[in-house]
């Protein structure tokens, strides 16, 4: 990675930080459903990551937790997975993550392999 | 029994004779098909495979499809080839889907195994009970695809399915594969190579018999069940951008492995993502025989590669583009049409060209070992001419490469072994060893070397449901669970794609009961899955492998991760250890991983428990 | 029946990907087996994108039924042709006369095989089971409507909206 672009990838960091702000990337379906890359929301301090998630769905207008959970609650690791800060998310306990300013999440399809 | 066609064809190359052998009740219930059959022949057609060259006309070529193969059964329509791998030196094996397997099963024969090696040139031809050895001189030289063309063309039905190998094959390429229907392939350890070392150039088959079917009503309700469920969530990632959507996703969790697995991102992910594939490249989405998934994304490349065309998965797409630098998908596409045509796995060459690119820059291999190629990474150029040599054996660098990384890498020495990345000869895939380690664990306890298709155990580590940067004494479990299930799913033969939609390994039972007519239940089809597992094990000691062979290269142990989101993770070697003996105490095994006498007569392998098994 | 309301089964070739899964149904359909030669619809694949299914198209007219020198063919109002097992000998004049290619001879019984849109059935299972609902059972019409719709969108897609 070139030194410049991973500078401002800090100083993004450190923006979202002070706006009290998380980035939220897509990727797969996700992009089709957001028709974007990325979005920004507004956290405050720290929230769980199904409130986030629930926010995403009033900002986008559709139910995004459907995405991961299915309607009994059960989690559909075959469909979609959550990495926050790198980490694949347990999608069994969503409302246990907290999410800060400055960190940084995925809604992803979850992996593909194995023919 | 029903499914089954209840023989198989044997060909004796050298002698150019013929002969029909029985497929027995107790084979079936014990051994499934496919893997399990390929485990158990080719464990007793080699009793000493330690002594055997995999090129010499000693070694045997065994083919095998499944009871469900030419019925209906959801992704169900595949075949399975078997040899001591000229690539690893152990258990040697691959499959293959497409309609080859129906046409087989539906001629008439669950099998064929080919001994000895052709004066000249050849290929067989099945059509029905009808079975011919060709002569193939016409055929030697040519592409994969120009092969099936000119047998269609020369036996005057499009109807016949082929499976050959191209010039790689034939000049006994390590990496060589064997292609059916341009874009399907018995792809790992070498198989073409054992095929040209035959002199056997293709397989042509034509079935026109009913496959019969115990419960065919019931069949078809079941699998209108099945099919249902494979347009639900749990295989959406196949249908729409195929298995390179795993490309963003794997480069967002730092294990998408790049420039020779030196790292776990690549900077350039974007341009060769599945997303973007789909919108640029994919012309058309195919599936094989059977399929209601349909993953299979046929690209157009553009630009200075206009013309190449090839089926590209996540596989190919991450050892030829991040894995040797590249981020253009037209280079890739072609790169893909280069394996595909002239026959070799792109996994493992992708992986070897990595391997020479990391040695170049390192100054380990001159400009003059290299032919003069700049075999710099991300050198578009220079990866397809490496390709094209490697497959041909052209040159010094043709002929090195050819040989595969673990012998590539022994060859020139100079510290490159250390970063030569495989288990047990057969080349890493792209899963990221460090990042994700249940992974890793799998891989190098796998019976074919490292491989990403024998547990799924990266399932656990990206669905985050373990601490993927570390191992531990659980992990054990989680891939001897996996094995045992996939060796089921290889053996019955069905994709892995599907394994979202079955339920419960009971499924797989009434799936085998349905078709067959022998009665099976969940724990009982899971217990031929070990059987099966073991049985291959038993084969690979007898080659010499044991707990010393089980290990991931030097590069997991000693070179952390560079990237963002996974700095520093490396695997510990206590960690690993540890993870190990986990695995072997599940297997029943040795803590030097040697089956024991009470595991294998337990699952009714008396034969091996004598000549293979240790006390406890 | 009037001609036009005739349904025909038609193939989005977007849709289908050549996974014969309607060979397969039509085989245990047609005669309770599993054995994509037998058939009455073929999967057409010309490397490297070209996948069709096609079938009997209940042809205005049948050159398949004027062609049969037993007179062992007869087309039904209902668009579908009937094969006169009792008539038919087998010479194969109608198979090779189908501008389609989609008429066979049976393997064991060598008498002429037609699709009879699963008359037995109530409904074509290619249809039912095509698992990408590439295959459908329209009237030509309804068939044609939805290509214009197709032609149309994709055309404006690249022109007017210009979001290609």
């Amino acid at each position: 990675m070139l030194s410049g672009e991973k500078s401002l990838l800090t100083h993004h960091r450190v923006v979202l930080l002070e706006l009290g702000e998380v980035q939220v990337e897509f990727i797969g379906r996700f992009r089709e459903l957001f028709k974007s890359k990325n979005t920004i929301i507004e956290v405050g301090s720290e929230i769980s990551l199904l409130s986030l998630l629930k926010k995403l769905s009033e900002k986008a207008g559709f139910d995004v937790v459907s995405h991961f959970l299915g309607s009994s609650g059960e989690p559909m690791e075959e469909y979609s997975l959550i990495i926050l800060n790198g980490k694949a998310v347990n999608l069994r306990r969503l409302s246990e993550y907290v999410v800060k300013p400055g960190d940084r999440v995925v809604l992803s399809p979850s992996v593909a392999g194995g023919g | 029994m029903k499914g089954y066609a209840g023989k198989y064809l044997t060909v004796d190359l050298t002698r150019g004779k013929t002969s029909i052998g029985r497929v027995e009740e107790s084979m079936a219930i014990n051994y499934i098909g496919g893997y399990g059959f390929g485990a158990r022949t080719l464990y007793d057609m080699l009793p000493n495979p330690a002594q055997i060259d995999p090129l010499s006309p000693e070694n045997v070529l065994i083919w095998w499809t499944g009871p469900l193969a030419g019925t209906i059964s959801t992704a169900g329509n595949k075949y399975s080839v078997f040899a001591k791998s000229p690539l690893t030196g152990i258990f040697g094996f691959g499959i293959s889907s497409g309609l080859f397997a129906s046409e087989l099963k539906s001629a008439g024969w669950d099998g064929i195994f080919f001994t000895g090696r052709s004066e000249k040139p050849s290929y067989l031809m099945i059509d029905d009970d009808n079975v011919e050895l060709r002569d193939a001189s016409h055929l030697w030289g040519r592409t994969t695809w120009e092969t099936e063309e000119m047998i269609k063309e020369e036996l005057g039905d499009e109807s016949f399915t082929v499976a050959s190998i191209g010039p790689a094959g034939e000049k006994m390429v390590r990496l060589a594969n064997i292609t059916n229907e341009r874009n399907r392939q018995v792809g790992r350890c070498g198989l073409g190579a054992v095929m040209g070392s035959k002199n056997l150039k293709a397989v042509a088959v034509r079935g026109t018999k009913d496959v019969e079917v115990f419960d065919i009503e019931g069949l078809v309700r079941f699998i209108a069940d099945l099919n249902e469920r494979c347009q639900g969530p749990a295989t959406e990632k196949y249908r729409i951008y195929g298995t390179p959507a795993n490309i963003l996703v794997h480069n967002k969790l730092g294990c998408l492995p790049s420039y020779n697995f030196q790292r776990g991102t690549f900077e350039y992910a974007e341009e060769v993502s599945g997303e973007m594939m789909l919108k640029t490249h994919v012309k058309k989405i195919i599936a094989c025989a059977g399929c209601p998934i349909a993953c299979d994304h046929v690209n157009q490349a553009r630009e200075a590669y206009e013309g190449a065309t090839s089926s590209v998965d996540y596989e190919s797409l991450a050892l030829l583009g991040p894995n040797c630098g590249i981020g253009n998908l037209d280079i890739i596409t072609k790169a893909v049409e280069i394996c595909d045509t002239l026959g070799v796995d792109t996994i493992s060459a992708g992986n070897v060209i990595g391997w020479a690119m990391e040695c170049y820059e390192k100054g380990i291999l001159s400009k003059d070992e290299t032919d003069g190629i700049d075999l710099r990474f991300g050198n578009g150029e220079a990866l397809l001419e490496a390709l094209k040599r490697l497959c041909l054996k052209e040159g010094k660098l043709g002929s090195l490469l050819a040989e595969g990384v673990r012998r590539a890498s022994q060859i020139v020495g100079r510290g490159s072994e250390k970063f030569a990345m495989h288990c047990k000869g057969l080349e890493w895939a792209a899963y990221e060893l460090r990042s994700l380690q249940t992974s890793t664990l799998g891989f190098a306890v796998s019976n074919r070397g490292a491989d990403y298709l024998r547990s799924g155990s990266y399932q656990v580590d990206v669905k985050g449901q373990v601490d993927r940067l570390r191992l531990d004494r659980s992990r054990g479990k989680i891939v001897y669970d996996g094995e045992n299930i996939y060796a089921i799913i290889d053996s019955l033969i069905i994709c892995k794609f599907t394994r979202g939609i079955f339920k419960s390994v009971d499924e797989f039972a009434k799936l085998y009961t349905l078709v067959t007519g022998l009665s099976m239940t969940g724990d009982q089809i899971i217990k031929a899955g070990e059987r099966i597992h073991n049985l291959a094990r038993c084969f690979n000691v007898k080659c010499g492998i044991s707990r010393k062979d089980d290990y991931p290269p030097p590069r997991a142990f000693e070179d952390p991760l560079p990237d963002d989101v996974v700095k520093g993770a490396v695997i510990k070697r206590e960690e690993y250890d540890e993870a190990l003996d986990g695995y072997y105490e599940c297997r029943g095994w040795s803590r030097d991983g040697i089956p024991t006498k009470r595991k294998l007569l337990e699952l009714g392998l008396n034969k091996e428990a004598e000549e293979v098994g240790v006390e406890a | 029946m009037e001609s036009r309301l005739r349904k025909v089964i038609v193939c989005d070739p977007d849709k289908c990907n050549g996974c014969r899964i309607c060979e397969y149904i039509c085989s245990y359909a047609s005669e309770g087996v599993m054995n994509i030669k037998k058939s009455r619809m073929r999967v057409v694949r010309i490397e490297p994108f070209l996948n069709v299914a096609v079938t009997c198209r209940k042809c205005e007219d049948p050159v398949c039924v004027k062609a049969c020198p037993r007179d062992a063919l007869k087309q039904k109002p209902n668009g579908v042709i009937v094969v006169d097992e009792n008539k038919c000998n087998g010479c194969g004049w109608c198979v090779e006369t189908c501008p389609f290619g989609v008429i066979r001879l049976h393997l064991d019984k060598r008498k002429a095989i037609i699709c009879d849109y699963c008359e037995k059935n109530g409904f074509p299972q290619c249809v039912e089971y095509c698992p990408k609902e590439a295959l459908k059972y329209v009237t030509l019409d309804q068939a044609a409507r939805e290509s214009s719709k197709k032609a149309v969108k994709l055309l404006m897609e690249e022109t007017v909206i210009g979001s290609k």
